[in-house]
């Protein structure tokens, strides 16, 4: 089955500078992410998961949160944040700008994000120190709350013991114990160093001259449009030594319970049968597709289709690591059904057995994944950056070109690499 | 006929087509996008437990709506529907929800094959006691899937505190002992009953045809003649027999323990829905919760810095179907959030609601926060599947997307001060709270 490939050469690669623009009028808003970039550590990423909520919490000129939303209220609801996201070996420090394409609003919402940006709130050289103790409290509560979400829990806890020695074992919204030495100045002090760096700019939607002229000037406070931040390949090591799966089980009051197993590249090609590792991103992605994508994926098929195990059981990929994660909710008395089906499906894969209408049910709909990011402001976005990020030149089309010329051989070696490095199990009450 | 309305707001038009057969088409174009986007919306939802069929009352098992939406997937030829549309190049889904059942797909090639896919598996039921019993592990498994969601967990405990009989407090999917009553006979009976083409629209938005789309729904099957049972027109003559839900709160206060970090709350305001207005009801409720607690208010801003909420209170006007006379009319503002003492959020949140009563709403306030809520309905446009799944929601409504537009042109601070009377009555007030264990 082909897929058509047209209407997506106006999607560019990234080039090397910090300025990529999609200009399109397809859009009812305009959308900017600028990002600021900072290796995983653990000695830093409790203050990069504060910065966030202090900058949202006031600038000089709107020294208060009310004030702020209020100023993006009055610009029609258009809507400007600060998060921390995990990319790989990264922390990116995003500021997200969102504003109706008409008038002079993205102009204006520029300038906005210009005072959030380089004219924080500051008081005695740091932070503001009631907001600063204020949203101490709230990053703890976000970093207790992870137990909320089962399933999300389940799949950060499988990534921590499958990481333990990495730096993508850390976790994007820091620590607890961290928070006591945190202080309003050791917090500027960081915020400072961070910001004078080089950042990351892409926007989606109808850009003017004027308000190229802006983005520019921004940018050029930002350590200048020409520097290469945005090549620099993430250096996540994503091969490690084979051992033994790594099973961890925890009890929680829950009904149902869940299980993520993650499986990466094996480093020691002197086993059999000796593919080289990490596998090729696009081949993994392909063999993710048909271990557990979606509705028409091994797993789905067998472990909820055909038994009734589950209701939900998938599979993806951590690019940076190479690393495929499976997840599902079951009850307790079925955890090994589910580590079996896993297990044989992987196996299958391995010994190539993929028939013709897997691979290409697999492929169309990792294909369509990546055609339908041009419809979707936030996936093109992240398209751009994550190319950035693996320093990779690939366009989308050259993207879709590649998964196109894909063969089941590809999926055989992708699956060959991978073993079933960690399982982790959250136990439901019996 | 097909009609189209414009709106000042917005570029597109939308198109309207009720056909011969009774199905009612809408098609919102959103050109330049790649996707398609379509779905076929069936007035069948959670809350329909009871109906007509000739004289006869008909009472199901809760769950039995969206039991019949997993099971529609199931072909008499074995033939896997994900699978048909996959090789389309299609994706489908579904979703069951208080007032609807809706199937979907989106496609960006051969949008009239997975068109003719859709119509075709949503008419051809197929349902056997051995697919059925099946069915049943993977539907219990989504049950407790979402019996360990506190959020999930304090919503229906809100719902169950807010009524006393109308069918929204029941989950959506039932329980695990409700769906052990479903039979195939039960999921023919429904179908027969609801799946009427009058009861249903086809929504379709993108570069769409729209003779293709009204080609192919025109097939769609008449209702057989003998058929009149459905719940909507029968309840217009007050033909359906539901027990009166009464002004006030089941119970004011509910509370459950699991295994989470902070407590958790959500407040409700019981209301009523008044059909002749409904969308200016909405909106007007909508900008109100905002103007009251939302991100930018004084009060919000107070209650967080001073430690007392963790976060934004999550905001929903809750409301349906709003037919007139209808038995199972329901609304509510909710407030949700989390807090070391939601009992306090509680206390401090109705002094807000009187004190603002009192002292009336600020008029610049109110020309911000209605001023954000127009952008963000703009906004909701750049999303074909939001487009989508809007639309099936204002269906079950009787309304569609134009008439918000036109209800925010036309939105006062009158109505909005009305709504705060009508709805943020202290005395229909219910809280639900989950603690840690």
């Amino acid at each position: 089955m082909r897929m058509i490939l047209n209407k997506s050469s106006e999607i560019p690669a990234p080039p090397d500078t910090n300025l990529q623009i999609y200009n399109t009028r397809k859009f009812k808003t305009i959308t900017l992410c600028a990002l600021l970039r900072q290796p995983l550590k653990r000695e830093t990423a409790t203050h990069m998961a504060m910065l966030p909520g202090v900058l949202e919490r006031g600038s000089a000129t709107y020294d208060t949160a009310a004030r702020i939303t209020s100023h993006m209220e009055q610009m029609y609801g258009g809507v400007m944040n600060v998060q921390i996201i995990k990319k790989g070996e990264y922390q990116l420090l995003q500021f997200y700008l969102e504003v109706l394409d008409r008038n002079r609003l993205f102009e204006e919402g520029l300038d906005f994000l210009r005072e959030i940006i380089q004219n924080p709130l500051v008081e005695d050289g740091g932070f503001k120190a009631e907001y600063v103790e204020r949203e101490k409290e709230a990053l703890r509560n976000v970093i207790r709350g992870r137990v909320n979400n089962k399933a999300e829990y389940a799949k950060l806890r499988c990534l921590e013991e499958m990481c333990r020695n990495e730096p993508f074992g850390i976790y994007g919204d820091g620590y607890e114990e961290d928070l006591a030495e945190i202080t309003p100045r050791s917090l500027y002090k960081f915020y400072r160093k961070i910001v004078d760096s080089p950042m990351q700019c892409i926007v989606i939607g109808n850009v003017s001259e004027p308000a190229l002229g802006k983005l520019s000037g921004l940018l050029d406070r930002q350590g200048g449009c020409r520097s290469n931040a945005s090549g620099i390949p993430d250096p996540a090591e994503s091969v490690r030594p084979k051992h033994d799966s790594i099973r961890v089980t925890e009890r929680m009051d829950t009904v149902q319970g869940k299980i993520c197993i993650g499986l990466r590249p094996c480093s020691d090609v002197s086993l059999p049968p000796k593919v080289p590792a990490p596998p090729d991103y696009y081949k993994l992605l392909l063999m993710n597709e048909v271990l557990g994508g979606g509705g028409n994926s091994k797993l789905y098929l067998n472990a909820r289709e055909k038994k009734s195990l589950c209701y939900y059981i998938n599979s993806f990929v951590y690019r940076q690591k190479s690393i495929v994660m499976i997840q599902s909710g079951v009850d307790k008395e079925n955890f090994e059904k589910i580590e079996g089906a896993v297990a044989r499906a992987l196996e299958e894969l391995q010994s190539g057995q993929i028939s013709h209408n897997e691979l290409e049910l697999a492929k169309a709909g990792l294909l369509k994944t990546f055609m339908a990011m041009r419809d979707y402001p936030a996936s093109l976005i992240n398209f751009i950056a994550m190319q950035s990020l693996a320093g990779s030149h690939d366009s989308l089309e050259s993207a879709e070109a590649k998964i196109e010329a894909l063969s089941a051989r590809d999926v055989r070696e992708a699956a060959e690499s991978l073993y079933i490095d960690t399982i982790f199990i959250l136990a439901n009450r019996s | 006929m097909e009609t189209a309305k414009h709106c000042e707001a917005l570029e597109e038009p939308l198109y309207v087509n009720t056909l011969s057969n009774g199905i009612k088409c809408y098609i919102i174009p959103r050109n330049n996008y790649v996707e398609k986007h379509v779905a076929i919306c069936v007035n069948y939802g959670s809350i329909d437990t009871k109906y007509m069929k000739g004289a006869k009352l008909i009472e199901t098992p809760t769950g039995t709506a969206h039991f019949l939406e997993h099971k529609l997937f199931e072909q008499r030829d074995g033939l896997v529907i994900t699978d048909e549309f996959a090789k389309l190049g299609g994706s489908v889904n579904a979703f069951t929800n208080f007032t609807n059942t809706a199937y979907h797909f989106t496609t960006m090639e051969r949008f009239d094959k997975n068109l003719a896919l859709l119509l075709k598996f949503v008419t051809e039921p197929y349902f056997t006691e051995e697919n059925v019993r099946k069915e049943r592990g993977i539907i219990a498994q989504e049950i407790n899937m979402y019996r360990d969601d506190p959020f999930w967990r304090m919503y229906f405990n809100l719902l169950r505190a807010l009524y006393r009989t109308c069918p929204i407090r029941e989950d959506i999917a039932g329980t695990v002992e409700s769906i052990e009553r479903i039979t195939s006979d039960m999921l023919y009976a429904c179908y027969e009953s609801f799946y009427l083409p009058r009861n249903m629209a086809l929504i379709c938005v993108g570069e769409i045809d729209r003779e293709t789309v009204y080609a192919a729904a025109s097939h769609f099957p008449h209702a057989r003649q003998d058929i009149t049972s459905c719940r909507r027109p029968l309840s217009a003559s007050g033909a359906v027999s539901q027990d009166e839900e009464p002004e006030g709160v089941a119970l004011a206060y509910y509370e459950e323990r699991m295994p989470l970090a902070r407590p958790m709350f959500s407040i409700g305001f019981k209301g009523r829905t008044r059909p002749e207005d409904a969308a200016d009801t909405i909106i007007a409720a909508r900008v109100l919760m905002d103007i009251i607690a939302g991100e930018s208010s004084e009060f919000f801003n107070r209650i967080y810095s001073a430690g007392h909420l963790d976060s934004p209170f999550g905001l929903e006007y809750l409301c349906g179907p709003s037919r007139e006379n209808s038995p199972l009319n329901y609304s509510a503002a909710i407030f949700s959030g989390s807090a070391e003492d939601p009992r306090h959020v509680l206390q401090l949140l109705t002094d807000e609601v009187l004190r603002l009563g009192r002292q009336g709403i600020d008029r610049q306030r109110f020309e911000q926060i209605k001023r954000k809520h127009y952008g963000r309905f703009l906004r909701g446009f750049n999303t074909i599947g939001n487009i989508g799944a809007g639309m099936v929601d204002l269906f079950s409504k009787e309304l569609d997307y134009f008439e918000l537009a036109k209800s925010y042109e036309k939105l006062t601070l009158d109505s909005v001060t009305e709504s705060m009377s009508a709805l943020m009555n202290p005395l229909r007030l219910a809280c639900s709270v989950v603690l840690p264990v």
